[in-house]
């Protein structure tokens, strides 16, 4: 009966002070790699920051680069092989240019990560309590049964049912939402500051990733924690986000507020998008869809790398590589006609 | 709304606007481009020992094809006053033999390069039938399942347990020696390896979408093992061909040695480590030099077979065919 | 209501597939004492549906409700434990080799997987023209050729494309390549198991776009199988949702969507995200838990472990149907009693009062 009584709540977390200092900022970072057909940009100067205790959308199709960028962040994508430029600024610090054994106490100290497939993150030949308390014994050097205890409260917190009796299972033994509350849970291991969540429920069927996204907003306040966001589905940013930054071919398109991202999109590109998306509440004669597909890295177009596909497409756009220009607070974007395209949708 | 729009951000008239607004399904030229094999060539390039080994081979067997035209000598034409030169050579009616003679005056370059034929043409006969046997076992086996495969497989089984070089020993003792009987006797032997691996391969492909919707269009079994899963196995299968050619130069030679191969007075690399056994203590290179081709050959083949798993493997392929970067220099 | 449907209301369309009291179970019965037991998965139970011509059965469930399952078996890539397919008429089990080959030329389906639904090895032009070397009296060879570009330009591709490869393309454009492939054998059905779910965004709605127009303009009649209820609402005519194997509610999808009858459906239908930060102070029905496993189903209606209304009877009985599931049906106990609608008012746009 608990869930139905739930009262009228917001699914959206509660906002966050604008004014406060960004915990992390990301500045004019790009990454580069060496393919059998030359060299692609994968991510291409992007830019942004995320505040103590907000959720920052990061929305973008596959080859958008949206999780490129964040693995660079993690260290997960390093230089050599990657090509990689700019700087990521956490408390005012470099973490790109830090050493190797600096930025691994990063991870997990003050970042962490969880994936969109989580029961391939896991490992298959270990049971869950030896996963989710390996931390603790090898960062704080716990005893075994302390570390244990550790992991059991941590089952506890992402509401894992009977976590005791769990400790010995493995992976395979549980279900897709299960093992993403695993991850969750060895994300919380080390009380990070920041927590990226990489699609964290494109696998999961709509009711499982309710719950989940719950999960992940409710951690979320109890620690005061930031969340990064990134996927693919303009609803779940929406229900969750504060801000989001949208992404297309490894460059920033449009970043704002939720409610200016879905009241004035400024950009062809997320206008379209918010067009195209299918809707629950009404059968439509036809799906306004963006025509064509988007490009793949090693053939970006010349200019605005939208402009093949782009209904203000004009012959400037295939010359000049339009810059993100700020429109309001908190609010821009990278196109020539941005300005013109915010008051049109601002009066409709 | 588009019209009014632009008409606001680019008052000049003269501006037409690009025709792609509204357009179904636009096309875009620039696809995911093809892996040509100028890509590969420029890999092979790139790696030199890989490069070496395909010379070295491409070497060998246009010496063995050709050998007719190009050996210097009849390999069987016997000279019995100048035995046991050495490599580097002249006799006294001006002969000259690159890699010396054998016991009886024959060159021994003419006849390494009439080995070689018999060698790697067993090799890849031998190959190329047990292919054959193995992959059609394996794939109707793999695809049709039920009893035809339980039988198969527990064939193989049985047949891998065996002691492949004895079972060839005591085959061809009963037979007799020869070029087709120890080509026959290696496919008997080998079509195992083939049908295993052919068999798996097509386990993990009668599941695909592809083979589901070639059912549901309604091909016909035979259709669909020839034209959807035999194509898409060819990659792995080469390289364990290669593999396999290595092997039966190695149990050739083997055989050869023991005096149950190719018989004399035609030569194979085997039979001429066994012919000059007897002399190894004063005409080393009736040994070594035959050693060498069978141990080379082998090596190069096995290089490439590995060169060939690497590129043709779709996660790390890239590692491979990608150039190396001269300088970590940062573009614009 | 549209012309469309209001003929399928009315009955006045040929049925061109029917399925009645359809069922899969893995594994076998075995025999204890002079009993048989099932002892396997019982995957699909009990579906019974008409589908006419020119009409879209949208098919929705969390994964492993089945729904792949069904799919393979009105096409019969899988056999079923009972039950009948009939395809115009022509009960598909009943077939032999031969004649079920060419049976199959009525029903062709469409793969979620666009990657690995096209053979690798085999060009644009031959995947497209492949059914034609196993039905030669569909295309006479002649004019192949020239059928093989119509196909892709009515898919939205080039002539030109027909000497690629599939993995010169993006997945939106393989699947139109998998969508040319079906209807290069006319077939009456189309068989859409997750068509889109696997594909971006913005190409997601060109692909809707197309199977829609295919069907103004062929009369070919879809079961669209998705998990993405935003998805079936624009393509599909009727609707049924599936947990656990069993079909729990079906009717019109105007009708499912706007007045949900089952405590599951309407919990699918609230768990949405609605892409719009105005309306998220809505009441969410949200599910406890996830879907049981198949093997150990739970005793009577399978979705009271799951059901925030469950009571006492929920566990005994099995609910009976309510209705008639193909029109409009509910499969639960307190259909009658239960109000729905404060969970749906993102749908309706009515807010509900007090």
């Amino acid at each position: 009966m608990n869930a139905m009584t739930e009262a009228r709540t917001r699914v959206t977390g509660d906002r966050v002070d604008v004014s406060a200092a960004p915990i992390m900022s990301v500045e004019g970072l790009s990454v580069g790699f060496d393919t059998p057909h030359g060299p692609v940009q994968a991510v291409d100067n992007v830019s942004w920051s995320i505040r103590k205790g907000e959720t920052l959308g990061i929305i973008g199709e596959s080859g958008s680069g949206k999780s490129v960028g964040l693995e660079t962040i993690m260290g997960l994508i390093t230089s050599p092989p990657a090509r990689i430029s700019g700087q990521v600024l956490l408390d005012g610090q470099d973490i790109l240019s830090m050493p190797q054994r600096q930025r691994r106490q990063l991870r997990g100290d003050r970042m962490a990560m969880i994936f969109q497939d989580a029961l391939a993150a896991l490992n298959p030949s270990l049971t869950i309590g030896t996963q989710i308390s390996e931390v603790y014994r090898i960062r704080r050097g716990a005893s075994r049964q302390a570390a244990l205890d550790k992991a059991v409260e941590l089952m506890d917190q992402v509401k894992i049912p009977s976590a005791r009796s769990r400790l010995k299972a493995y992976p395979h033994e549980f279900s897709g939402g299960m093992c993403q509350r695993v991850m969750i849970a060895m994300a919380l291991a080390m009380d990070p500051e920041i927590l990226i969540a990489d699609e964290p429920t494109t696998a999961l069927d709509v009711t499982v990733q309710r719950q989940i996204m719950d999960l992940l907003q409710e951690v979320r306040r109890e620690r005061g924690m930031s969340l990064i966001l990134v996927t693919h589905d303009l609803g779940v940013v929406a229900e969750c986000a504060d801000r989001a930054v949208v992404m297309y071919s490894g460059r920033m398109a449009e970043t704002a507020t939720m409610r200016d991202l879905f009241r004035t999109p400024s950009h062809p590109y997320t206008r379209a998008l918010l067009q195209a998306m299918p809707r629950v509440d009404a059968r439509l004669e036809r799906l306004q869809a963006i025509p064509g597909t988007p490009p793949t890295l090693s053939h970006i177009p010349s200019g605005c790398a939208f402009r093949p596909r782009c209904t203000f497409a004009q012959p400037r756009c295939a010359e000049e590589k339009p810059e993100l220009r700020m429109l309001a607070a908190e609010h821009s974007a990278a196109c020539h006609f941005a300005e013109a395209i915010r008051e049109e949708t601002s009066h409709d | 709304m588009t019209q009014k729009l632009l008409a606001k951000t680019e008052p000049d008239p003269s501006v037409v606007p690009t025709q792609n607004a509204n357009v179904e399904g636009l096309y875009d030229e620039e696809r995911a481009p093809k892996l040509t094999w100028k890509i590969y060539l420029r890999a092979l390039f790139s790696d030199r020992v890989t490069l070496i080994a395909a010379l070295f081979l491409i070497i060998m067997a246009v010496s063995a094809l050709g050998a007719q035209f190009l050996a210097p000598f009849d390999p069987n034409q016997i000279d019995i006053m100048n035995r046991f030169m050495p490599p580097l050579s002249m006799t006294d009616a001006g002969q000259f033999h690159l890699l010396g003679t054998d016991q009886l005056g024959r060159d021994v370059l003419s006849r390494l390069m009439h080995g070689a034929q018999v060698s790697i043409s067993i090799g890849f006969l031998g190959a190329i039938c047990s292919g054959l046997l193995g992959i059609t076992l394996g794939i109707i086996a793999g695809y049709k399942r039920g009893l035809f495969e339980d039988i198969v497989m527990r064939l193989v089984d049985g047949m891998q347990s065996l002691p492949s070089l004895l079972i060839a020993l005591f085959v061809l003792f009963i037979i007799g020696g020869g070029y087709f009987n120890l080509v026959l006797v290696f496919t008997f032997l080998q079509w195992t390896v083939f049908c295993r691996m052919a068999r798996s391969l097509t386990l993990n492909l009668r599941d695909s979408n592809f083979i589901s919707a070639a059912r549901v269009l309604g091909c016909t079994d035979a259709r669909i093992m020839l034209r959807h899963i035999l194509p898409n196995m060819v990659a792995p299968l080469m390289v364990l061909f290669t593999l396999e050619v290595a092997i039966l130069i190695l149990s050739e030679a083997s055989l050869s040695f023991l005096g149950f191969g190719v018989q004399p007075p035609n030569a194979s690399w085997g039979r001429m480590i066994a012919s000059g056994r007897d002399h190894i203590n004063t005409a080393w290179w009736l040994v070594t030099l035959p050693g060498l081709a069978i141990f080379l050959t082998a090596l190069a083949l096995n290089l490439l077979a590995g060169w060939c798993r690497a590129v043709s493997d779709p996660v790390h392929s890239s590692r491979w065919l990608t150039p190396k970067r001269k300088q970590n220099k940062q573009e614009g | 209501m549209t012309e469309q449907q209001q003929a399928v209301a009315s009955g006045q369309r040929e049925v061109v597939l029917r399925a009645e009291q359809l069922g899969k179970v893995f594994g076998k019965t075995v025999r204890q004492g002079w009993r048989r037991v099932d002892q396997g998965v019982r995957a699909v139970n009990d579906v019974n549906f008409e589908l006419h011509r020119g009409e879209t059965l949208g098919l929705v469930g969390e994964s492993g409700c089945g729904k792949s399952t069904l799919a393979r078996l009105l096409v019969r890539l899988m056999d079923p434990t009972e039950g009948r397919v009939e395809v115009l008429g022509q009960n598909l089990l009943e077939l032999k080799r031969e004649d079920l080959r060419q049976a199959r030329r009525r029903i062709q389906m469409i793969f979620q997987d666009p990657y690995s639904s096209l053979n690798p090895r085999m060009t644009v032009g031959e995947i497209i023209g492949e059914p034609w070397q196993v039905f030669p009296d569909i295309v006479p060879p002649a004019q192949r050729e020239a059928r093989i570009g119509e196909l892709l330009q009515q898919v939205g591709l080039n002539k030109s494309d027909a000497d690629r490869y599939p993995h010169q393309f993006s997945g939106g454009q393989r699947q139109r390549i998998g969508i040319a492939r079906a209807l290069a054998v006319e077939p009456e059905v189309i068989i859409c198991d997750e068509p889109v779910s696997a594909l971006d965004v913005s190409v997601q709605a060109q692909v809707i776009n197309l199977l829609m127009d295919i069907q103004r303009d062929t009369g070919v009649s879809y079961v669209f199988i998705a998990h993405d209820l935003s998805v079936v609402r624009q393509i599909s005519d009727r609707i049924m949702v599936m947990y656990l194997g069993e079909i729990v509610e079906g009717g019109a999808v105007d009708a499912v969507y706007e007045s949900p009858q089952h405590p599951y459906t309407t919990a699918l239908l609230s768990s949405i995200p609605v892409h719009d930060p105005e309306q998220q102070s809505r009441q969410v029905l949200k599910l406890p838990g996830e879907v049981p496993s198949p093997m150990n189903p739970p005793s009577g209606c399978k979705f009271h472990t799951r059901c925030p209304y469950a009571t006492e009877i929920c566990s005994q009985e099995v609910p009976a149907v309510t209705g008639d599931l193909a029109v409009r049906g509910v499969r639960c106990h307190h259909a009658s009693t239960l109000n729905f609608d404060p969970y749906i008012e993102h749908i309706t746009g009515r807010v509900a009062s007090g």
